[in-house]
């Protein structure tokens, strides 16, 4: 089996929650009128819950040790082409800058739970922190596009279906 | 093409908001080219 079903869930969970908050993000910004910040903050809150939960459940000691090359693979292990490595490690670093920084806003927000703490920092610290979430939100908007091109081309197709939940796994 | 969009605080000074929402339409339409490239190279190469 390529993945794990867990995995996979995270996988489609991941994709739900990134395209709502794409969409949340930047179509009010192009002039299209929704409330959008109740639904883009309690999906911002469900992106940092299930990458939590998928670090916790994906990482352990001998990973770890594996990603940071103090270990090396098996050769029956190396599963994962340089590109779909590539991908993930962009996803991470991007969701790590996009979390970061949407916590850091939910204190300058109209966040149910959180309460306004905008004295936290100055008016061009903000900025900054604006500018960081907005800029990873751009790139994370376009690698998004990026991957399902990429991963609906008919010889990746094998790579699609072993993430989808029914589907035998050929690969 | 400007990466950050600006305004004026209470005092009437520059401050910083966040990106130029220009960007969103080239962020947008650069990864849509590199779509449409990868495409045309695989049609010539076949």
């Amino acid at each position: 089996m390529r993945h794990r079903t867990i995995d996979k869930l995270y996988h489609w969970a991941n994709a739900l929650v990134i395209l709502i908050l794409i969409f949340t993000g930047f179509l009010p910004k192009l002039g299209v009128d929704f409330d959008w910040l109740n639904l883009h903050w309690i999906f911002g809150v469900s992106l940092i819950l299930i990458t939590v939960f998928h670090i916790l459940t994906s990482t352990n000691r001998d990973k770890l040790q594996k990603i940071f090359c103090l270990k090396q693979n098996e050769l029956s292990e190396r599963k994962y082409t340089l590109p779909q490595k590539g991908i993930h490690f962009i996803f991470t670093v991007l969701i790590l800058f996009i979390a970061g920084t949407g916590i850091l806003i939910a204190f300058n927000a109209d966040v149910i739970g959180v309460s306004r703490r905008s004295e936290l920092y100055s008016l061009e610290q903000w900025g900054w922190i604006y500018w960081v979430h907005g800029i990873a939100g751009l790139f994370i908007m376009s690698f998004t596009m990026l991957h399902i091109y990429f991963n609906l081309r008919p010889e990746n197709r094998d790579y699609l279906n072993s993430m989808l939940i029914k589907r035998e796994n050929k690969i | 093409m400007d990466i950050f969009r600006y305004g004026r605080n209470a005092w009437g000074q520059e401050i910083l908001l966040g990106i130029s929402y220009d960007l969103i339409s080239y962020f947008f339409f650069i990864a849509l080219a590199i779509i449409f490239a990868h495409l045309i190279y695989k049609l010539i190469k076949k």
